[in-house]
């Protein structure tokens, strides 16, 4: 099984808690766990076997074709796609806090009832 | 020829009624805003007068004018085509829009700045669907009239008035979008939006829905039923209106696109041959249905509605036939019932102003009091019922004329119809004018001058129409419809015969004996009725109404819909599985389509 | 200075948006006058753009498929004047909101810049950061006025919004993994080879970034969030979900459709199927379920998804006819449901109350706005000689050109039922004011209340403009035009 599957799988995963939970909380862990999901998913298309940190020196491997380096971009992006999803759950945790206070209650079948 | 003078004449009423909301609103009194509207209609009638005598000299002359303006406006220019048929309808529309609105000063006192824009506008956007010389054109002032005319039944906002206004503009845009669909239908077949279009198109749904999105405007049987709700709702001189021009617009649409495929003396298609039956039956249907449903009215402005119905059956009659006489008797026919309706809708509302009741149980004797408005109303109802000297009399003798050769239906309907007519309104003049004098009606005077100036002028042409109904015929109906068939002709239809004669007998004997017979059963009648058969009658028209099935089937949608909002869940795990589900039938569909 | 342009329209909310954080007094003055400067800004270069010269911008002067680029075409300056010229008049319509604190401005400017990168970014990957970026904006402003409810909507809509925005970067990355590079050109040039060497991959992105921009506009059965977040929102908010925020998903759509999946005729054309299906869906759905609401803002915003569907069968027709009567309604449908939104918040704070049933007698209180609604309601309903009608035809005739002449009975029939909850809620503006109303009525029932003036005009300027497009649609159509020149040059024949 490749990492791009596995990755794929955790989706799902996520996916499921998301859909599945009625807990808020627990909505936001899927979530979560859907966002993860996606940075490997992005780092393991990066990844080539036995590859090199892309990091040019002076007077080391930089000029031999031979060598192989890791896709560095999808590493790029992903530190800023995990900031996104922190702020997303840090915006969602806020909310829920709000919403205890006023409902209390975390249960989202519950919650749709309420007017 | 090319010529500014169609669009001016659409063009200065829409313009002026802008003036009047931006510049009159909110910044004088009452009067002032009504010293102020006068001025206006004052200039409107000057101007329309100009423009339309200019107008029907050069086509008396025998041009037509072409004007076509500003090609990027909604949304593909303007573009006019005034004939014979047009110019005429203009005509008797600015006519009775001048009395409405003369009728209106002393009638209307509230929202006057709202009332007049809108009855601006409706006489800009008349002109304008008469004048179109294409059906995108046609079709944007016909919604301009309809939407116009919905704030002007509902002006008294009660909620009757807001029932009825809201049946009529469901069931009216429906019919426009009937006729949209066809129109469009047409364009993407024959490239372009001209009027030639629904005759060259060879499907055949083109017209048949063309023609019953005109049916819905024109109140035909069985998709009249806005109209007894709407005509009685709206204010007197709206209903005027209403009755005298707006629902001929489906008449002129029919005419104008209709017409020229409904012929029975080419080569007959089978599809002509239907659309003809088709026209036919709906105005005979209609003439009887219409004439049946006034008999059973006890309030005077809904028993008028339903005649409304009936005279438009005989104006379809007339121009389902499809031949010349038959189509001038039609037009002729509409010509005169503008006049006529028009007036007896004028008459019942200067009985409402002198009473302020409108019931037939409530009124009675009025004649002593209010002579001038008991004379032109009796005139308006021989008119309508073919009483000669009156136009209602030359036209139905014209279409009495043009029936002959096809069968003898058709005269049966016509006879019945006249004869129930008859009965009809001496069951409204009687109880409205004659009869005992109730307590309550002790008080009644006859409205202001300017209230019964518009109806004695009406009443006048009502005659004049009818005495020279020779001249008439030969010198403007004819050439309103030389346009439609060619070459130009001379009808030779005498008026003063003994079958003329006869008929008129027949009708005013018959129509005394059907309303002696029918008030002593309680067929018709008051509204508190001792005979048991009365209200019998009541209660089939009730529950036969088509109305009725209109209404359970909205209701229906509307709980279909409720279900639907009801099953519709608050909860996001639900539409969160929706998400995934079309997730997955994307992908799966995709693959299979294209792997 | 010139050259910099893109980026400075980008940049001059988004510093106004941390400038108004400094400031309490400066605010309204601060956001108005970043807004104004972008508008400028833009105006300078659009004859050119229009004139088919496509402005690229390389951002830290890093060249093609490396670096991140900001292209202005056609397309995206259709979409960012929308953008620009009714964040302006939302701005200004909330003036008068004198409890909207400086987190508001901050996050309505953050939002509006946001939009503008989404528009104007090459960039795939960048587009999804400005997107989140946008959403979390909205998310906030939603929840803005604290109460439950609002709190509610906004939390449904940031679980679908998440997932949806994830569904997305997945697409992102099966269309990285697959071309190597994440520039929206190359990713196009790329596309034909990658699609013939691994069809199932790019199966799978499409349908990926489709459900997720699905979610985004509403689509149905995609649409779960949009009645609470449009309704319960303040209402400027409302009018920026529906008229602004809504559209920027179908700026992606269309995007992603016409210049990345174009390259293969027959993927293109059962994309289009699927489009056509589901707007028909849409539409009925949201017009279906607008007749029977009773909260004045819900029933707008069940509107919301009847319109969108228009433009989702528009965008599916996809013949030149078809995109211009889309992206024309997207044009049309802001203008329209900005002015509904901004009369729903005028009639909801005179009246107390959202239900329908209590804003009877409406007219005698506001005739000038009334007038608003009803206009801008007849454009919705698509009565001509108003904005709607024309773009509901063009699409019209698009759909028989191409053969679907079920779609059209399918909007006229869904344009009945828009007439009839359009004309529910206008007979009781109009009908006699309730005895036991709250409405104040002043005197004799006259004019009591001429309206704030910053909340009035911009209801009048978008009035005049539905009237003005509906008059002369070829204004919004000659915007339009050079947009679809542009997304069918890329279709492959």
């Amino acid at each position: 099984m490749n990492p791009v599957n596995i990755s794929l799988l955790v989706c799902m995963i996520g996916l499921y808690g998301v859909m599945s939970k009625n807990n808020l909380i627990k909505k936001i862990m899927g979530l979560t766990i859907m966002n993860g999901s996606i940075v490997l998913f992005f780092i393991s298309i990066g990844y080539r076997k036995g590859g090199l940190a892309p990091i040019l020196e002076k007077g080391t491997t930089g000029g031999n074709p031979t060598t192989i380096f890791v896709d560095p971009l999808p590493q790029a992006l992903m530190l800023t796609a995990i900031v996104i999803g922190i702020s997303v759950t840090a915006l969602a945790l806020a909310l829920i806090v709000k919403i205890y206070s006023k409902y209390k209650t975390l249960d989202i079948q519950q919650l749709s009832k309420e007017r | 020829m090319n010529s500014n003078l169609p669009l001016l004449t659409v063009i200065i009423p829409l313009f002026l009624s802008l003036t009047v909301v931006l510049f009159v609103r909110g910044r004088f009194n009452q009067a002032q805003q009504l010293r102020l509207i006068l001025v206006i209609i004052f200039l409107v009638a000057i101007a329309m007068a100009c423009l339309l005598g200019l107008m029907l000299f050069e086509i008396l002359k025998g041009n037509t004018i072409y004007g076509v303006f500003l090609p990027q406006v909604a949304p593909f220019g303007l573009r006019f085509q005034v004939d014979g048929l047009s110019i005429i309808i203009a005509i008797v529309s600015f006519l009775l829009w001048l009395a409405v609105s003369i009728y209106s000063i002393s009638y209307i006192k509230t929202d006057l700045v709202r009332y007049y824009s809108l009855l601006l506008i409706i006489l800009g956007s008349v002109q304008g669907t008469v004048f179109a010389k294409d059906l995108i054109n046609f079709y944007v002032f016909l919604e301009m009239t309809a939407v116009a005319t919905y704030f002007l039944i509902i002006h008294k906002k009660t909620v009757v008035a807001l029932q009825a206004g809201y049946k009529y503009i469901l069931m009216t845009l429906i019919g426009a979008f009937l006729i949209l669909l066809s129109i469009i239908l047409i364009y993407v077949e024959t490239g372009s939006y001209e009027m030639t279009g629904v005759n060259k198109s060879g499907v055949p749904i083109v017209p048949i829905l063309f023609l019953v999105g005109c049916f819905i405007k024109a109140g035909i049987v069985p998709l009249h039923t806005w109209l007894p709700d709407a005509h009685p709702a709206a204010p007197s001189p709206v209903s005027a209106f209403l009755s005298g021009m707006m629902i001929k617009i489906g008449a002129y649409g029919i005419i104008r696109f209709i017409f020229p495929m409904l012929n029975f003396d080419l080569p007959a298609t089978n599809f002509g041959e239907l659309l003809n039956i088709l026209v036919i039956s709906a105005g005979a249907v209609s003439m009887l249905i219409g004439v049946l449903l006034a008999l059973v009215q006890t309030d005077v402005k809904r028993l008028l509605a339903y005649h409304s119905i009936s005279q438009m059956g005989y104006i379809l009659l007339g121009i389902g036939l499809g031949t010349e006489l038959g189509l001038a008797g039609g037009l002729y026919h509409l010509v005169n019932h503008a006049l006529f309706k028009g007036l007896l809708f004028l008459c019942m509302g200067a009985v409402i102003y002198s009473t302020g009741m409108r019931k037939l149980d409530d009124l009675g004797g009025l004649w002593k009091r209010i002579p001038i408005t008991t004379s032109t109303c009796i005139i308006a109802a021989l008119a309508i019922s073919g009483i000669p000297p009156f136009n209602g009399f030359a036209s139905k003798t014209v279409l009495t004329e043009a029936i002959a050769n096809f069968g003898f239906v058709l005269k049966f309907v016509m006879m019945v119809t006249a004869a129930l007519t008859f009965a009809s309104f001496l069951k409204l003049i009687g109880y409205t004018f004659f009869g005992e004098s109730k307590k309550q009606l002790i008080a009644a005077k006859e409205a202001p001058i300017l209230i019964l100036l518009p109806m004695i002028v009406l009443a006048i042409l009502c005659v004049f129409l009818g005495i020279y109904a020779k001249f008439v015929l030969n010198s403007f109906i004819t050439f309103a419809i030389a346009g439609l068939v060619q070459p130009r002709l001379i009808l030779k239809v005498e008026f003063w015969t003994q079958g003329t004669a006869l008929d008129t007998l027949f009708i005013v004997t018959s129509g005394f004996v059907a309303y002696i017979t029918a008030s002593k059963l309680g067929l018709i009648g008051r509204e508190k009725k001792e005979f048991k058969i009365g209200s019998f009658m009541a209660k089939l028209v009730k529950y036969l109404s088509i109305d009725r099935i209109y209404c359970n089937i909205a209701i229906l949608a509307d709980k279909l819909c409720k279900k639907l909002d009801s099953v519709h869940s608050q909860d996001l795990n639900i539409h969160l599985s929706w998400v995934i589900l079309t997730l997955i039938t994307l992908f799966v569909t995709l693959f299979f389509v294209i792997v | 200075m010139v050259v910099h342009i893109p980026i400075l329209i980008i940049i001059s909310p988004l510093l106004a948006a941390f400038l108004v954080l400094l400031t309490r007094k400066y605010k309204i003055i601060l956001s108005i006058a970043s807004l104004i400067a972008s508008i400028v800004f833009i105006s300078i270069q659009s004859s050119r753009i229009l004139y088919g010269d496509k402005i690229t911008y390389h951002l830290g002067g890093w060249q093609g498929p490396l670096g991140i680029n900001l292209v202005v075409d056609e397309l995206s300056l259709f979409f960012s004047l929308i953008v620009l010229g009714l964040g302006l008049l939302i701005v200004v319509y909330s003036i008068p909101e004198r409890h909207y604190g400086r987190t508001y401005y901050f996050l309505l400017l953050i939002s509006l810049s946001s939009m503008i990168g989404v528009i104007y970014t090459a960039d795939i990957f960048n587009m999804y950061v400005f997107y989140e970026l946008l959403s979390l904006a909205m998310y906030l402003l939603i929840a803005y006025p604290k109460t439950g409810v609002t709190l509610r909507a906004s939390f449904n809509y940031l679980i679908m919004g998440g997932v949806g925005l994830s569904f997305f970067l997945l697409g992102v990355g099966f269309l990285y993994a697959m071309t190597g590079t994440l520039d929206i050109f190359h990713i196009a040039e790329k596309m034909s080879v990658a699609f013939n060497s691994n069809t199932r991959m790019v199966l799978m992105s499409f349908v990926l970034i489709a459900t997720g921009m699905g979610i985004k506009i509403a689509m149905f059965p995609l649409h779960g969030w949009l009645p609470d977040a449009h309704s319960m929102a303040p209402s400027p908010i409302s009018a920026l979900l529906s008229g602004v925020t809504v559209k920027i998903g179908i700026y992606v759509l269309i995007r992603v459709t016409y210049s990345i999946f174009s390259a293969e005729t027959f993927f293109t054309i059962s994309s289009h199927a699927i489009l056509m299906v589901l707007g028909a869906g849409t539409l009925l759905f949201g017009a279906s379920m607008a007749l029977v609401q009773t909260d004045l803002k819900r029933l707008l915003a069940y509107s919301t998804i009847n319109q969108l569907g228009i433009v989702l069968i528009g965008l599916g027709i996809g013949t030149e006819l078809g995109l211009i009567g889309a992206l024309f309604h997207v044009l049309n449908h802001a203008i329209m449901k900005s002015t509904l939104f901004f009369c729903a918040g005028i009639m909801i704070a005179e009246a107390g109350t959202r239900e329908i049933k209590g804003l009877s007698g409406f007219n005698r209180q506001q005739p000038a706005i009334t007038f608003a609604f009803v206009i801008a309601s007849l454009g919705m309903i698509g009565i001509p000689p108003i904005n709607g009608f024309a773009s509901k035809l063009l699409i019209c005739l698009a759909a028989i050109e191409a053969g679907y002449t079920v779609l059209v009975v399918i909007i006229l029939v869904a344009s009945a039922i828009s007439a009839a909850y359009y004309f529910r809620v206008i007979q009781v503006l109009f009908s006699s004011p309730l005895e036991h109303s709250p409405i104040p009525t002043h005197g004799e029932g006259q004019v009591v209340h001429r309206g704030n003036f910053f909340r009035a005009w911009p209801i009048y300027i978008l009035t005049a403009g539905c009237l003005l497009l509906g008059l002369i649609p070829a204004l919004g159509i000659s915007l339009v035009k050079p947009a679809v020149g542009l997304l069918l040059s890329h279709v492959v024949p």
